[in-house]
């Protein structure tokens, strides 16, 4: 019986998977060399990952990433090369190959299925990012050049489950992919979206930088009166990349590459422009936002140096002729690659490529009399960001790449608000211990100063070989990373006589002064291996499958050599499968790791001044205030890596020129860190006065010993690893193939995403039903319940009807936003028996059989525990429209229009039956691109 | 015979019916231009008729559009389908302008003192060979330094729903109007649709009370046509909607506000502010269907137009009601005429238009209406240009007639007012050298209202102070006078640049009678404006 063909390849690729490669395959035929490289035809960037064969034979080859393919023992004679990947149009392109020598070809390629004539506004679904085959949407700078950004928020966007939003910097921008809000109010630890925790993690990679948050210390916390516009505690603020330097970025919400650590939540990697590029000139006007940017990009010395430089200055108003509030921005970017070999042989054998970024980004709140009396704050970063990357082509097969990475940044954030509070005990004391204490009477005016200089070392060394064979193709990838952050500075201050925390009851105390130099910081390292297979099955099939391991390593202490603290092996393979070129299926599992922030592994140490005499008289020569300090330290020597693993499969099918994706997912995150309130207790003295007569003028003093003494119930913020959260999802992209006549196309992207998050800790209520119970000594105990679980589901489609004239120049693009349906639940249960026992004043927990819960001697503990009592059917769809229209100008320049919401849709409000959705406020404004260096030339 | 555009261009004449401002000629006001290239406009109002005020613009059409005005189903009309016959060639234009606007003769809820700088680009083209493209974008940035009160776009409409403020701080608007459409001809059959969209934002600076409103404006028309013989005779029909969202807050937290609700001439709501925020919305809806018949008679094109009107409007406290608190329906008819050709070298235009809208205002617990309003307005209007060899003459003018009565049952009293604008414009010009040529005009028009308004003394102090003023401004006869020039560069073939300017002044004429709460003084407009146009037959 003769095997059919689908069977020899799958035996094929056992025997390979098995055995590895076979040897060489050559015949007697003469042969020569064929090399090449593939390319985008539009943006001329290299292509990775094309399958070139030569007609007639066997011979298979995969480009690389830098679109290289070679072919070292070819037939001699005239052959046809046909290059082929999903999502462009098959090229075939003559070739004579000349016997005992070597012929170069370069093939280009051009899109089919999502662009045309040149203009491409929504994100590729069909491209991969290049590290990897995780699902990824990939947005190219004239995508972005027609989305109206104004920062990397604006720009993702154009990924699938994002919601729209006005551009500027308004508000914080955070993201976490595949996931979506919950309600935010069992618990209040875990936030109302995963960004908001920094145990999550979408990973930001700046032209191979890591940005990080974990070191950003400028909050007051969470027992603070006063705000801060902070990003703090959560995700990266992505307001801090300019969308008018980035050229490309890769959104990888599937399965990333073991080159990538420090995330729950996928990565978005940015590249921003290098090379020679035309000079541009950028300008935006809104009523809330301008911003002007300039770039050049230019090369000299034989094309050996390139140099790059950007400007970019954008300030966001967000309350326009109400209030002074403005959000401000400006980055400088200088860009420099030097290749010592170009020219010679067309090979770039090294490499040098250096980045200076410098910005500034401020948030201020000033205070407006006539809107905000005696409030106002203010949040200044300025940092740098320096990097030098080296390539080094070893052999033809053998890359060597490192790189190292200095930021720093230079916070600086103040608040001030009137503070009304009846007369208070208060004491300065720094150290555990009983002093004479002051009281603090009526309202003033308390100003804080938080200032911190989070700094980022981040080196890597990382090998890439590739071994080719007839219709195999490995890429070998091995890599060493170090990464220390630290945040020396000045840290939280403030006048202790006016503290910004004054909700001051005796036991909860208020939080001292807090340098941060004392903090050591997080030292954490990785190594990590993988191998990237490309394997030809007959003519049409290829497999490709990326599997490899990471160990992510938490140090002890300052540095590499400390020991460990936490170890994660996080192993992550994906394989796709592509039957015909018009089709992939593919599918992927990994693990992930966070580490944790800086101010959970080091929180600051908690203050409770206890009121032992709290004698406040008309006449201030005889008030008294004594109070004990006491100091718990909330750390967590245990706290670790926050886990994840992501599984997804999906499909990607073209037809024509139109084009399907869907992929499923399911995303485990475990021991997430965040507060758990621990119940403790203090002891408090109580002392007899040597006087007590009010009106004679004289101060009283304590009697030692003291009289009696009670304990005071408290509770402890620490940090610990065991918040849970699950992602399941299905996200879909549809691009329809254009209606010709009206040169109008559709685009379609859609996800279902239900979030579930989970904290197996005890809980107490709302804070003050606790502070309460601190004062009330009569009160013998208050209710506790153990876990909140939250849950958030959202159906959420964008439609982009793109209409095109080329032979004018326009561009309109009516994007629709349609949140087709959302619901977000408490599943824990918040009804007055849901309590799980009960606290004493000592802090002892004492459970409460639930059928003893509705007895009277425990009518005291049955109270609500607040969240959402009501379960509604989910928030009714509702949508919103943006509009943008593009018209090109002479030289090279653009005009654009854009309207953010542009029929003002308020959204809905909450009923009986559901809850509310509100849209954000039509605006609009203009947009001007100009190219200098063409008018100036004469260009077209 | 018609004119040729490069005639036009070569000369850099033109002369169009009155073009009166934006309000009159019912465009929003973000938009210029001569009235038949607004007529297309799925913007334009619907079933509203903002009164007229005293006196017309200067001539918004110097260097904007240099074609002769166009006369069909979609000139005419407003039937996108048309224009897939009636757009021939290519043209374009880019005006960048200035206006200020200043003086007392004006009613108490227009601003002061208003600046505005202004750019427009505007064209259409053919788009392959059975379609054609229309496209507008105006963008308005406005700056009021003279007591501005009210909260709404146009104060002056037939919607009586208005809100004011009496703290007048300057304000700052900023609009933006987009509007474009295609029509395509399978055969003898056309389709077309057209769509725009008008935002608007205003806002306070520095005011002790911040005002800051937002308004969207979204329309859209679709259109089919029917060529009963070429080039000869063709129906068409069409229908349109057009929404508007108009949201607006005032913040008082310091500084005390009071706002006015007006709803007819009875004592509006009133709300005093201090140390809150006042926030509002007044949202309209409205559709019309419509017919046209064009056609060819010799030399002539002709065209006729009908729209049955309807628009409901409503305003809700808050910006989180649903319900209702006043609500305003009304709805009419418009019908229009154009003919164009040419008699004995003289280019001639004549047109003819009316439009009628009956309005009620109710509140939520009243069965019956409390203020009743009927408005009508007709038009005739020409346009006669002849050329010579080296200069030509031009003669625009016509005969408006604006009637409205309304009515409060809640106060039972009305108001009936008649008014008649008789206007012409008479402009000269010529080449001077080879590339260049200047144009010069002239023009006077008389407003001359008669009719009966409610006695102030019977009503309250709102209506004495806010409603009355301007009442008998729109009451009192003024007259206007318009001098306009315009210098032209001309580059190649089709396509120059212009520099045009102008002056009015508008002047109460019988100080003799005045009525007692008729503003004094007079008011001026002046405009500088420079543009680009190209033109392809």
């Amino acid at each position: 019986v003769t095997p059919s063909p689908r069977t020899r390849s799958v035996l094929a690729i056992l025997v390979f998977l098995f055995f590895g490669p076979p040897s060489s395959l050559g015949g007697q035929t003469p042969t020569g060399r064929l090399s090449g490289t593939i390319s985008d035809v539009d943006s001329r960037l290299p292509l990775e990952g094309v399958m070139v064969r030569i007609e007639g034979t066997r011979l298979v080859a995969f480009t690389d990433t830098l679109g290289r393919f070679d072919f070292p023992s070819a037939p001699a004679g005239r052959h046809m090369v046909r290059a082929e990947r999903l999502g462009y149009a098959t090229n075939r392109v003559a070739v004579m190959i000349p016997s005992g020598g070597t012929i170069r070809k370069d093939i280009p390629m051009s899109v089919t299925a999502l662009r045309v004539e040149g203009i491409t506004v929504v994100a590729d679904p069909v491209a991969k990012p290049k590290t990897g085959l995780g699902t990824a949407s990939v947005i190219e700078r004239t995508a972005i050049r027609h989305q109206t950004a104004t920062t990397l928020g604006d720009v993702l966007q154009l990924s699938p489950g994002v919601e729209f939003s006005a551009p500027g910097l308004g508000a914080i921008e955070q993201i976490a992919l595949r996931s979506t809000p919950t309600t935010g109010t069992t618990s209040s630890v875990l936030g109302r979206s995963a960004s908001d925790l920094a145990a999550f993690g979408t990973l930001v990679v700046v032209d191979g930088i890591p940005l990080s948050n974990n070191g950003n210390l400028q909050t007051l916390g969470n027992r603070g009166e006063l705000f801060l516009t902070t990003s703090a505690g959560g995700g990266i603020d992505l307001r801090k990349v300019p969308a008018s330097t980035i050229e490309r970025v890769e959104v990888i919400r599937g399965i990333p590459s073991v080159r990538y650590g420090d995330l729950t939540h996928g990565a978005v990697v940015v590249e921003t422009r290098t090379g020679e590029f035309e000079a541009e000139v950028l300008g935006r006007l809104s009523a809330n936002n301008h911003e002007v940017s300039a770039s050049n990009g230019t090369t000299f010395s034989d094309g050996r140096h390139a140099t790059t430089l950007f400007l970019d200055w954008a300030r966001t108003k967000t309350q326009p002729g109400v209030s002074d509030d403005a959000a401000r921005r400006l980055t400088v970017q200088a860009g420099h690659r030097f290749i010592p070999g170009s020219g010679v042989d067309n090979t770039d054998r090294l490499v040098f490529d250096s980045r200076l970024v410098f910005f500034t980004l401020t948030d201020d709140r000033p205070e407006n009399p006539n809107v905000r009396f005696n409030r106002s704050s203010s949040s200044k970063d300025r940092g740098i960001r320096l990097l030098e990357r080296i390539d080094l082509e070893l052999s033809p097969e053998t890359n060597l790449h490192v790189m190292g990475s200095f930021s720093r940044t230079y916070q600086r954030s103040s608040s001030s608000a009137e503070l009304i509070r009846s007369a208070l005990p208060f004491t300065n004391r720094t150290e555990e211990g009983r002093q004479e204490g002051f009281f603090v009477i009526g309202p003033y005016v308390a100003d804080v100063e938080v200032e911190g200089v989070p700094s980022t070392f981040f080196g890597r060394l990382e090998v890439r070989h590739e071994r080719r064979g007839r219709r195999w193709h490995h890429d070998l990838l091995g890599g060493l990373e170090l990464r220390r952050e630290w945040t020396p500075g000045e840290g939280v201050q403030f006048d202790m006589e006016r503290p910004a925390q004054s909700s001051f009851n005796g036991v909860e105390g208020y939080d001292r002064p807090r340098a941060f130099d004392e903090i050591p910081g997080i030292s954490s390292s990785a190594v990590y291996v993988e191998d990237r297979l490309r394997l030809a099955i007959g003519d049409e099939s290829l497999l490709q499958v990326q599997g490899g391991v990471r160990v992510d390593l938490l140090h002890d202490g300052r540095s590499w050599f400390s020991g460990l603290r936490d170890v994660v092996l996080a192993p992550r393979i994906n394989l796709e499968w592509t039957p015909v070129p018009s089709v992939r299926l593919r599918t992927g599992f990994g693990r992930l790791a966070k580490l944790p922030a800086i101010s959970d592994l080091y929180p600051a140490p908690q203050y409770y001044d206890v009121v032992n005499v709290n004698q406040l008289t008309p006449d201030p020569a005889e008030q008294l205030a004594v109070l004990t300090t006491f100091i718990r330290d909330p750390e967590n020597p245990d706290l670790g890596f926050s886990q994840g693993t992501k599984l997804e499969a999906g499909f990607e099918a073209s037809v024509g020129e139109s084009f399907l994706s869907v992929s499923v997912f399911e995303d485990r995150i475990r021991g997430a860190v965040a507060i758990r309130p621990e119940p403790s207790f203090l002891l408090r003295d109580h002392f007899q006065l040597t006087d007590s007569i009010i009106g004679n003028g004289i101060k009283p003093e304590i009697v030692l010993p003291p009289s009696s003494s009670d304990t005071v119930p408290i509770l402890i913020d620490r940090p610990g690893n065991y918040v849970r959260q699950d992602n399941v999802g299905i996200e879909a992209i549809v691009a329809f193939q254009e209606i010709r006549a009206l040169r109008t196309r559709l685009h379609l992207t859609g996800s279902w995403v239900k979030t579930r998050m989970e904290a197996p800790a005890t809980f107490f209520g709302p804070a003050d039903r606790f502070s309460g119970f601190q004062i009330q000594t009569a009160q013998t105990r208050v209710p506790y319940w153990v876990g909140a679980a939250e849950t958030g589901e959202k159906v959420l489609a964008s439609y982009r009807l793109i209409h095109q004239q080329p032979s004018i120049g326009l561009v309109v693009t009516a994007a629709v936003q349609h949140n087709i349906y959302d619901k977000v639940v408490d599943e824990t249960a918040t009804d007055t028996l849901a309590f799980e026992g009960y606290v004493t004043r000592d802090g002892r927990l004492v459970p409460v059989p639930e059928e003893e819960r509705g007895n009277p001697e425990y009518s005291d503990l049955r109270r609500s525990r607040g969240g959402y009592l009501l379960e509604t059917g989910g928030t009714p769809g509702d949508w919103m429209m943006s509009l943008q229209v593009s018209k090109s100008l002479p030289f090279g320049g653009t005009l654009n229009f854009w309207a953010f919401n542009v029929l003002d849709n308020r959204g809905l409000f909450a009923t009986i039956k559901h809850q509310s959705r509100f849209f954000s406020p039509m605006q609009f404004g203009l947009e001007v691109n100009l190219a200098p260096g063409a008018f100036l030339g004469g260009g077209p | 015979m018609v004119f040729s555009r490069g005639f036009l261009v070569a000369v850099g004449l033109s002369f169009f019916p009155i073009c009166l401002n934006a309000q009159v000629s019912g465009v929003p006001e973000t938009a210029s231009g001569p009235t038949w290239t607004d007529t297309w406009s799925p913007l334009r109002p619907v079933a509203n008729l903002p009164r007229m005020f005293p006196g017309f613009s200067l001539d918004p059409t110097v260097g904007l559009v240099d074609s002769p005005p166009g006369v069909g189903l979609f000139w005419t009309g407003g039937n996108p389908a048309g224009m897939a016959r009636e757009i021939v060639g290519e043209f374009s234009a880019l005006e960048m302008g200035t206006f200020r606007e200043t003086g007392d003769y004006r009613p108490p809820l227009q601003p002061g003192e208003e600046t505005s700088y202004r750019g427009t680009v505007f064209g259409w083209s053919r788009l392959g060979s059975s379609g054609a493209g229309i496209g507008r974008v105006v963008v308005d940035r406005s700056a009021v330094d003279g007591p501005a009160f009210s909260q709404v776009v146009s104060p002056y409409s037939s919607n009586p729903l208005v809100v004011f403020d009496t703290v007048g701080a300057p304000r700052n608007w900023t609009a933006v109007l987009i509007e474009g459409g295609g029509g395509w001809a399978l055969g003898r059959l056309s389709l077309g649709m057209s769509a725009g969209v008008e935002v608007r934002k205003m806002s306070t600076d520095g005011a002790p009370a911040p005002v800051s409103t937002r308004t969207s404006l979204p329309a859209a028309s679709v259109g089919a046509s029917w060529e009963i013989k070429e080039n000869v005779l063709a129906i068409g029909t069409h229908a349109r909607w057009g929404e508007s969202k108009h949201s607006l807050g005032q913040f008082s937290l310091v500084a005390p506000s009071r706002i006015y609700e007006l709803a007819g001439f009875d004592t509006p709501a009133m709300h005093n502010l201090v140390g809150t925020v006042l926030r509002r919305r007044i949202e309209s809806d409205g559709g019309a269907v419509g017919v046209q018949v064009a056609g060819r008679v010799g030399g002539m094109r002709l065209a006729v137009s009908g729209e049955l009107l309807e628009e409901d409007a409503a305003r809700f406290d808050g910006s989180a009601a649903t319900s209702w608190k006043d609500r305003w329906e009304a709805d009419g008819w418009s019908i229009s005429a154009g003919a164009a050709g040419t008699f004995s070298r003289t280019a001639y235009h004549v047109s003819v238009t009316g439009k009628t809208v009956e309005g009620s205002l109710r509140l939520p617990d009243t069965p019956r209406p409390t203020f009743r309003s009927e408005e009508a307005r007709w038009s005739l209007l020409f346009d006669l240009r002849r050329a010579w060899d080296a200069w030509h003459l031009g003669f625009s003018g016509g005969l408006i007639r604006d009637s409205r009565k309304a009515r409060d049952g809640a106060v039972g009293v009305g108001s009936d007012l008649r008014t008649w604008i008789p206007a012409g414009l008479i402009k000269a010009g010529g080449k001077v050298g080879s590339r260049w040529s200047a144009s010069l005009g002239l023009g006077v028009s008389a407003y001359v209202p008669h009719g009966t308004l409610p006695e102030p003394s019977a009503l309250g102090t709102p209506y004495q102070e806010w409603v009355a003023p301007g009442l008998s401004f729109f009451g009192s006869q003024s007259t206007t006078t318009t001098i306009v020039g315009r210098l032209q560069r001309h580059l190649n073939e089709g396509s120059f640049l212009f520099f045009a300017g102008g002056f009015s002044r508008i002047s109460p004429s019988d100080q003799a009678f005045p009525l007692p709460t008729t503003p004094d003084g007079d008011r001026t407009l002046l405009s500088l404006r420079i543009g680009f146009c190209r033109s392809r037959d």
